[in-house]
């Protein structure tokens, strides 16, 4: 009927930039963490050691560094053991992790459907399932919730 | 026709009177509405009319039969009732946004009210001045405060907050009580003073809810990440957190100093138990759906259904659970925080519902079986009893199929010798008031 044609910018602008009571989240200094071992990840994952791969890239998330790379190189490595696993190893694979374990692959999971590459997206979805199954809705909720993710 | 109106509305938030005769609840708008039990039904028997905003939380002082309402007005009002008159005094909260949530303290001589403006204001009675004082508590709270909760020693409170933390208060007010002595929570307690901390730290979600065990020793907290914390204050200041799979709980309850019932999204009371080395875990879900009876529908039905619906395929889009939209608040029906055998739930729905469980000893083989007991009243004026055999009247017939039901889920494995440990052991007979079954 009608169509909006104006200007939509004023959403973009944060209102509460400028307000002195904003909430500002605790500082966590996170400069320490440099993500998963890359070199230990390669080798396991030639190795064809999957289930080791998978343990050793969920080891050092991250979460709290503001350095965008090693988030990005974390992600990549993820991206790739998770893409090594034959589809009917996903499952057990999800089943060997604990609850944090599990909650952690749900933010990669999440973090990969971002930004999705060639193949990334069908992998995700399979492991998107095995790990619902596992940790239910909640743990989809902790990835909405949290505030500093991988 | 207008009670059937507003039995859709959402009941906000709801207050039980002493003996459990008369429950005063909000329909998602500016009013009070209490309803007067009469034999099986309920009666709205006053209409509280003074806010100008949504009432966003209600209390009803057991003893001194005072209600205390607080809403979206930035107002509260407390109201006492005189010649069958519930009449409203206002309480100057100086607050300048919304008021979230009230409640009474255990000798009912202060209230505390939670608002939008970052701070808690803890009222108390001032006899000099025949009005309301309201004293703030504000550092360090820095987001809405969306729950409160009163220690039975009537001075600490904890409260629930949008900047993902839970807090332990003190609200001492030396002008209506004594110094308190020492708790596990802390000894110096000058009004204001913060005595615990937790949660934040880069992760958690919203706190919607507090609840302090009956000894006071206790705190739980639901948050919106879908977790339930307890923490133990007798025995450190480690939090203990259970990562739910369920979507986030709104509210939560002990009912015992061991038991924890929880409720939200999900539409369903969760049981949890915190053991006595404090750490938490997840017993089982309140309301089992019963095993669908596959009926016959006839087709005279299937159209009528679809008709009443204005659907063009044959769904039932109905919940399996009780209630048919999210639970917003738990609260004890019968007995109390130590010892609760009954519990009553409103939710968004406008449904009320009330479950009863059975807490018995230990079983030699440590399964626990959980059964519940849930009635809804939906306040509706045709009270036409259905033959349908959908009706969950059938008391033996449930049983038994909800016994076979909650075999598998609930195994706690518990081992437990010491007869102080309680299983929970509710029995299953649902009454299900269908409204508008017409012939």
């Amino acid at each position: 009927m009608s169509k909006n044609n104006d200007s939509n910018q004023f959403r973009k602008v944060d209102v509460d930039e400028y307000d002195e009571n904003k909430f500002v989240d605790d500082e966590d200094n996170g400069e320490s963490q440099v993500g998963p071992d890359e070199a230990e990840v390669d080798s396991l994952i030639r190795q064809g050691n999957l289930m080791e791969a998978l343990q050793a890239v969920l080891k050092n998330p991250p979460i709290n560094t503001k350095n965008q790379n090693v988030k990005d190189r974390a992600e990549a490595l993820m991206l790739k053991v998770l893409s090594a696993f034959k589809s009917s190893d996903i499952e057990k694979a999800v089943q060997s992790l604990d609850k944090n374990g599990v909650d952690l692959l749900m933010k990669y999971i999440y973090k990969g459907f971002e930004k999705p590459s060639e193949n990334s997206s069908a992998t995700l979805l399979q492991w998107h399932e095995k790990a619902l199954s596992a940790g239910g809705v909640g743990s989809i909720v902790r990835v909405l919730t949290a505030r500093k993710t991988v | 026709m207008s009670l059937h109106q507003f039995l859709l509305e959402p009941i906000t938030c709801h207050a039980w009177n002493r003996d459990r005769t008369q429950i005063a609840i909000s329909p998602n708008n500016h009013e009070v509405h209490i309803y007067q039990k009469s034999g099986n039904q309920w009666v709205k028997s006053h209409e509280l009319k003074e806010h100008n905003g949504h009432i966003t939380g209600i209390d009803w002082a057991p003893k001194s039969d005072r209600i205390v309402t607080c809403g979206a007005d930035r107002n509260a009002y407390v109201w006492s009732l005189k010649d069958g008159v519930w009449k409203p005094t206002l309480v100057i909260l100086r607050i300048n946004r919304a008021a979230t949530f009230v409640k009474w303290s255990p000798l009912e001589n202060k209230f505390a009210v939670g608002s939008g403006a970052r701070l808690i204001s803890v009222c108390y009675f001032e006899s000099d001045n025949d009005w309301w004082v309201s004293k703030h508590i504000k550092k360090p709270i820095r987001s809405t405060v969306l729950s409160l909760d009163w220690h039975p020693n009537n001075v600490l409170l904890a409260a629930g907050s949008c900047d993902f933390k839970c807090r332990v208060f003190s609200a001492y007010i030396k002008e209506v009580e004594e110094k308190p002595g020492p708790t596990p929570w802390g000894s110096k307690m000058p009004f204001g003073a913060v005595l615990a901390e937790f949660g934040g730290a880069g992760g958690g979600g919203w706190v919607h809810s507090v609840s302090f065990s009956s000894s006071g020793n206790r705190l739980a907290w639901v948050s919106h990440d879908s977790t339930v914390t307890v923490v133990d204050g007798t025995k450190g200041s480690t939090p203990s957190q259970l990562k739910t799979e369920f979507l986030p709980l709104l509210s939560v309850l002990f009912i015992s100093e061991n038991s924890v019932v929880a409720a939200g999204h999900d539409c369903c009371p969760m049981l949890f138990r915190c053991d006595d080395g404090g750490s938490l875990t997840f017993v089982s879900k309140l309301d089992l759906p019963k095993a669908s009876i596959t009926r016959n529908i006839s087709a005279m039905e299937r159209f009528r259904n679809m008709d009443k619906r204005a659907t063009t395929e044959d769904r039932n889009t109905a919940l399996e659970t009780l209630h048919q939209n999210s639970i917003t608040q738990v609260s004890i029906y019968e007995g109390d925080q130590s010892d609760c055998r009954k519990f009553c739930t409103t939710g968004i729905d406008g449904a009320m519902t009330i479950w009863d469980f059975k807490v018995t000893h230990t079983h030699t083989h440590g399964e626990t079986h959980t059964h519940t007991h849930g009635e809804t009243h939906t306040h509706t004026h045709t009270h036409t009893e259905t033959e349908t055999p959908t009706d969950r009247d059938t008391h033996t017939h449930t049983e038994r199929q909800r016994h076979t039901q909650t075999e598998t889920p609930t195994h706690t494995d518990t081992h437990t010798e010491t007869p102080k440990h309680k299983h929970i052991q509710p029995h299953t007979h649902t009454q299900r008031h269908i409204p508008g079954q017409v012939h």
